[in-house]
């Protein structure tokens, strides 16, 4: 039954990671891509990972994804370039694989294992109190809030509107040059 | 503070001072476009600091001769300089009786050449910055005599080599000036290899960075003679490069386009000679192997024929010189390579005063003529720069080696040597063969010699201008290293008269090896002596009667010369022989320079040029180019980890 | 309470500079309009010196290394890294707000990312953790590309910071995964664990396939984060594009911060202990990755230095030449030793000290004429002489030639390669020095051998606190390169890891 299960979510989250990279349109990747959040979710349910498994589905399928599509539609297509991105896809695929294969054939190798594991039972409480324990994850746990912080206020200025700013000194040379193709233009 | 340090230091802090003065003169003309250096002041500091050098050697030099024992003062800053796990390098200083010899002739004829330049530079927008670099020059080339240890040395060297470079393209603002400082800055860094190489091989063979410590070890037979040699040859390739020899030599002639002084005091006089400085500094390495010595040896000889005849058709004034000087280091590498150490440091002693004599009294004759170098373009200036005539005629007669000058004796005892010394790897007969080339060079050096004397001199005056005199810091200079080109031959005169700065020498260079019966050495000296009046003789028929006009039309068009003009048979079997036999090797050596040498520079650079493009083709700009690399490197480095056992 | 309280204190560093860049943020909230530049930075500078002094105080404790919160560690090795951060990061400061023309909305934000990019580069120094460790590298390389882009409305430096996001998530993603395998294999992301693990599996004698893969892929990681080749390409694009500050900041404090991050990875679980001895395939292994680093090193600098002969643009040419640096660093990383590691560190400082001087000429330059190439530096020599002295010192350094800190630094890297066996290596850096002399020549050149008449611009002032900070440098440059004793004792003493 398990087992059952986990070639279930397994082959979703492959399949999906596959049309991913191989489907025409980029919308249709995106959807394709949620089948492969989903299958990692199920593969940590079986695992035990409840808490885990709603994060993955609450971040990356309510929030990453949404966010993906958001940026589909609000961006102009472009038809042009896709068959290098096949290219460069198809043959990052082969590495991965190739890297994947190197690991199994050589697994000769005994992975580290903890013998006494029971059951785990809910465990985002044991996670909450992990993360706050000054010899577990504290430390790791504050850096990533400043991870957080530093992305949020960069994207907020990033996205902001742009007002009459006076660039950098290294860009005064890319405007001159600007400046030069539009009077080129203008002229023209 | 200790005497020792302060002899480079002296000139460093003259190299200061004028380098402050460039600065000031450089804010000035922010707003006058035209001010000029202090010229007086600017002269006067560069030149007493490279004086009060020469005193201090002076006074170190008689504590030295007042010593007892090792003849040897020592100054150490420290011995534990740069730690490296092996041996220490130390930072110190070493007055023995080879590098108090070369102090003394580094700042003696450094500061006359400062005084000489006050006048020569007059004027010019750089003046200061000339005396900066020139004080600098001093101090670096001091700091290469005076190191006790081959890291120390390298500072000196490469401090030589950057001086000569600025020096060498000085007239910055003429591109050629410029090509030639780069191409004696590039051909340097070969020899700088080799040198740095032959270092770290010492170090590591003898475990010692220092002179002392390396001699010693060679000398106890520590080393073996595959050791010897790969180490001597290293250094001889170092040596090439500093001291222009074959195949390094093609920078030399090019470097004439610094101004003149600095012809004379850098590529003449001291930072050439330190290649041959580094050999003898080095020779129990050639003393064991007969292979480098050989090689030296042979090089040396090389060069000086082949230089010597390149000589003899340069119509640039300092061209003449600048292959002279390349044809006489080439001596001094021939006596160094059979082991007549003494013999070779006394032609550089001599040299350095003829030589520099001769660049200056030529920057004399450049400077009354505006700036004319054209040997045909002169004439008749005798009457007009009676001084120059007259300190060039010595000059002359010194490196000619006409009997009786120092120029004689010094180039006397390296051809005494040749014969008397060490067999040439090992085959007495070869001796011979290397004395032939080297008497045969000595006449083409008394040929032309006097052909530049003549041509310049005598005959009718062919250039346009109008000579103006000279002042008093240009012609002092000339007269009082006249003197002295005449007065070096006490040094070592023949049959054991004088034999003081070989017996001078001996703590460092040891007994000479090898010695010629009384009578071959007479035979020698006669022999001498004819083969230098006989290149007197023939320049004098040739050029006595200004027959430069002649030598232009046989030099454009030989084939239509009427070969029965009487009177110029001369000129006509110059022509038939000597300027076809000398067009047919420099020819030749043309050729090997294009295609040999050239040809493996610009196949170097050019390498590096394919390599650069297409290394910048690899960043196109384009983002899936990149991943490609990336995830073909991250494939490449996962692998290599995997399979390489 | 006491223990954490304790704990706390061994991070009063971190803690400070956080504290710092909060103030930066909101400071610029509160001062008046045109202002902010000078306040913003003034507090920036406030805190890092003050960051500074705390870990002053950190030097030299006993007992040499003192773990912290069971996954950092203060030891003379992450100080010295901390203290080479801090340094970078005041300069880039001060060219930020000496940047004449920089009038970018938002202060705040930048001195703010800034700090934070600086805190990745202190807990990368200073953690033994791959959890700390990758989120410490997230921290900067995020921070990177924020700054990268920051000149908005430039085409060239929104490019840039495209490039660098999509190469630092691939590198990062790549590195995540040997960081999974090295812990699927021994159970911990604590690194001084994961090197005993490691021993005993080399000495259960059970293929290393796993181990490979894992190590190859963290080592395309750093080599990413130090652009190493083949894995550098984003780099002359990214600091070609960014804001000069922001150049000067990747190439010194960041490319440092990888260093530091590689050595200690590296230190801890793939140097055996020669003394204890190894099982016989570590010490092969060690070996081998020693050569492949070695491989790396000889390609990072020759790709380097030849791409930067043909380049026109100074701060491209800077990009390449930071590339070949690289390079020749990673030659003593090859070595795997601790004589190897120490003229690492060396090194660094000493790449800190004269490429800060060299770009912060091109700041300069570019600043007061809004131009970057090579050939219109004609006649700086003549037309203010203080700065293109100083920028010669920095070149002549950069070629790696006495009396110079380069000369020395070459010095030591060649040694720890020639005594570990990698003689080739030193050849090849060799001759890539003397290839490197060529480009920075042509720099020397342009500003000392044209004549003043060929000046493209007029003379430019060096306002006195910019000629300060270049003759600060430009000092330190010449000065270790003659007293370098103490700098070399610290170097070596920075060795005592914990293990």
């Amino acid at each position: 039954m398990e087992l059952l299960f986990f070639l279930l979510f397994a082959g979703l989250a492959i399949a999906g990671a596959v049309a991913t990279v191989w489907m025409r349109y980029v919308v249709h990747s995106a959807f394709a891509l949620m089948g492969t959040f989903l299958g990692v979710a199920g593969l940590y349910v079986l695992l035990g990972a409840d808490f885990l498994a709603i994060t993955q589905i609450l971040i990356y399928v309510g929030g990453i994804l949404v966010l993906i599509l958001f940026g589909i539609m609000l961006t102009p297509p472009d038809r042009t370039e896709r068959n290098a991105k096949r290219v460069i896809g198809f043959s990052a695929s082969l590495v991965a694989i190739a890297l994947f294969l190197a690991v199994q054939i050589g697994s000769v190798v005994r992975w580290a294992e903890k013998s006494n594991l029971e059951a785990p039972k809910a465990t985002a409480a044991p996670i909450g109190r992990e993360l706050l324990r000054p010899d577990g994850y504290l430390i790791p746990f504050e850096l990533v809030s400043v991870v957080l912080l530093v992305a949020l206020i960069g994207s907020v200025f990033i996205a902001r509107r742009r007002k009459a700013v006076r660039v950098d000194d290294s860009s005064t040379a890319a405007i001159l040059a600007e400046r030069g193709t539009l009077q080129q233009k203008a002229g023209a | 503070m200790p005497f020792l340090p302060l002899i480079p230091l002296l000139p460093l802090a003259g190299a200061l001072a004028c380098g402050l003065l460039h600065l000031q003169v450089l804010r000035a003309r922010r707003h006058h476009a035209d001010a000029r250096p202090a010229e007086g002041l600017i002269g006067t500091i560069a030149t007493l600091a490279v004086a009060a050098a020469f005193a201090l050697s002076l006074e170190r030099f008689f504590a030295l001769a007042g010593s007892s024992g090792e003849r040897v003062l020592t100054w150490r800053a420290t011995d534990v300089w740069i730690p490296t796990g092996g041996p220490a390098i130390p930072f110190g200083f070493r007055f023995d009786a080879l590098s108090s010899v070369m102090c003394l002739v580094i700042t003696g004829v450094g500061a006359l050449i400062h005084l000489y330049s006050i006048g020569y530079m007059k004027g010019d927008r750089g003046f200061a910055r000339f005396f900066t670099y020139l004080n600098l020059f001093v101090a670096a080339m001091l700091v290469l005599v005076l190191a006790d240890s081959m890291p120390v040395l390298f500072i000196g060297w490469e401090g030589v080599g950057l001086c000569s470079y600025l020096l060498i393209g000085f007239w910055y603002e003429e591109m050629k000036n410029a090509e030639a400082g780069q191409k004696a800055f590039v051909v340097n860094r070969v020899g700088d290899f080799g040198f740095l190489l032959a270092m770290f091989a010492a170090a590591y063979w003898t475990g010692s960075f220092e002179f002392t410590g390396v001699n010693s070890a060679v000398e106890g037979g520590k080393l073996a003679t595959w050791q010897t040699t790969v180490l001597g040859l290293l250094l001889f390739v170092g040596a090439c490069g500093k001291s222009a020899q074959i195949p390094l030599y093609v920078w030399l002639p090019d470097a004439m386009a610094g101004p003149t002084p600095v012809s004379a005091l850098i590529h003449a006089a001291t930072m050439v000679t330190a290649g041959v400085y580094l050999v003898i500094r080095t020779h129990p390495i050639f003393d064991v192997s007969p292979i480098a010595s050989g090689v030296v040896a042979c090089t040396g000889a090389a060069t000086a024929i082949f230089a010597g005849s390149m000589g003899l058709v340069a119509r640039d004034i300092k061209k003449v010189l600048a292959y002279s000087t390349v044809s006489q280091l080439g001596f001094l590498f021939l006596g160094a390579g059979v082991g007549a150490y003494g013999a070779s440091f006394y032609h550089l002693v001599t040299h350095a005063f003829f030589k520099a004599l001769l660049f200056l009294g030529a920057g004399s004759v450049i400077l009354a003529l505006h700036h004319e170098q054209d040997l045909f373009k002169m004439g008749g200036l005798r009457r007009a720069l009676p001084g120059s005539y007259r300190t060039m005629w010595i000059g002359a007669a010194a490196l000619a080696g006409l009997p009786l000058f120092s120029g004689f004796f010094s180039k006397d005892e390296i051809l005494a040597g040749v014969l008397g010394g060490r067999p040439v790897f090992g085959i007495p007969g070869l001796n011979w063969v290397l004395y032939a080339v080297a008497a045969a060079t000595a006449l083409m050096t008394s040929f032309y010699t006097f052909r530049l004397i003549y041509l310049a001199f005598e005959g009718e005056p062919r250039g346009h201008e109008h000579p103006h005199p000279n002042p008093t810091v240009i012609t002092l200079p000339l007269v009082v290293l006249a003197v002295a080109s005449v007065a070096a031959a006490v040094l070592g005169l023949p049959f054991g008269i004088s034999h003081a700065l070989q017996h001078w020498l001996e703590p460092v260079i040891g007994e000479p090896q090898g010695h010629l019966s009384h009578s071959a050495e007479i035979l020698l000296l006669v022999g001498s002596g004819v083969i230098a009046l006989l290149g007197f003789a023939i320049a004098r028929a040739t050029y006595g009667g200004g027959l430069a006009k002649a030598e232009a039309r046989a030099a454009a068009r030989p084939a239509l010369y009427n070969a029965l003009s009487a009177r110029w048979w001369i000129d006509e079997l110059y022509d038939a022989t000597v300027v076809r036999a000398v067009r047919l090797t420099s020819f030749i050596a043309g050729l090997i320079d294009a295609f040999v040498i050239d040809g493996l520079v610009n196949g170097a650079a050019s390498l590096a040029k394919r390599g650069a493009a297409s290394a910048r083709r690899m960043a196109d700009g384009s983002t899936q180019t990149y991943a490609l690399w990336f995830g073909a490197g991250m494939v490449v480095v996962v692998a290599s980890l995997v399979l390489l056992r | 309470m006491n223990l954490l309280r304790e704990e706390l204190s061994w991070i009063t560093p971190e803690l400070c500079l956080t504290l710092f860049a909060c103030v930066a943020l909101l400071v610029d909230l509160f001062v008046q309009k045109g202002r902010e530049s000078v306040m913003v930075g003034f507090f920036s500078l406030m805190g890092l010196l003050a960051t500074a002094f705390f870990l002053y105080r950190q030097y030299g404790v006993t007992p040499p290394a003192q773990p912290v919160f069971g996954c950092m560690v203060v030891d003379p090795f992450s100080t010295l890294f901390k203290l080479f951060a801090v340094g970078a990061l005041a300069f880039v400061v001060l060219f930020t707000m000496l940047s004449r023309q920089t009038r970018p909305d938002g202060y705040g934000e930048f001195y703010f990312i800034l700090l934070c990019a600086g805190l990745g580069a202190f807990f990368l120094a200073s953690t033994y953790n791959l959890l700390l460790m990758y989120l410490g590298l997230e921290l900067l390389s995020i921070a990177s590309y924020i700054l990268a882009g920051y000149a908005k409305g430039n085409r060239r430096s929104g490019e840039a910071a495209m490039k660098y996001v999509i190469f630092g998530a691939v590198a990062s993603g790549v590195m995540l995964y040997g960081f999974t395998l090295l812990y699927g294999m021994t159970g911990s992301i604590d690194l001084t664990v994961i090197g005993p693990k490691l021993r005993d599996q080399f000495a259960l004698d059970h293929g290393t396939i796993p181990i490979s893969v894992a190590t190859g892929l963290c080592l395309a990681g750093f080599a990413y984060k130090i652009s190493a080749a083949p894995f550098h390409f984003w780099t002359p694009d990214v600091y070609e594009g960014a804001p000069t500050p922001v150049t000067t900041f990747l190439a010194v404090a960041s490319k440092g911060a990888g260093f530091a991050a590689l050595l200690r990875f590296l230190q801890a679980g793939f140097i055996p202990d020669r003394t204890l001895g190894g099982p016989e395939a570590m010490m092969g292994y060690s070996d081998k990755l020693g050569t492949l680093v070695a491989v790396l090193a000889a390609l990072t600098m020759t790709l380097g230095n030849l791409a930067a002969l043909g380049q026109t643009n100074l701060k491209r040419m800077l990009a390449y030449s930071s590339i070949a640096h690289a390079g020749y660093v990673l030659m003593g990383v090859a070595t795997m030793n601790r004589e190897g590691f120490s003229s690492v560190l060396f090194y660094l400082v000493v790449y800190y000290f004269m490429n800060l001087g060299a770009f912060g000429v091109v700041m300069y330059y570019a600043n007061t004429t809004g131009d970057e190439q090579i050939d219109d530096l004609k006649g700086l020599g003549w037309r203010s002489p203080l700065v293109a002295i100083t920028m010669v010192a920095f070149l002549v350094a950069l070629v790696g030639l006495p009396p110079t800190a380069g000369f020395i630094g070459k010095w030591f890297l060649f040694t720890a390669a020639v005594k570990k066996g990698f003689l080739w290596l030193a050849v090849v850096a060799g001759i890539n020095s003397a290839i490197s002399l060529f480009y920075y020549f042509r720099v020397a050149r342009a500003m000392w051998l044209r004549p003043e008449e060929e000046a493209k611009y007029a003379t430019v002032h060096a306002s006195p606190a910019f000629a300060a900070l270049l003759l600060v440098l430009a000092v330190g440059t010449v000065w270790f390169g003659v007293g370098f004793d103490s700098l070399l004792r610290y170097c070596d003493y920075s060795q005592n890891l914990l293990r």
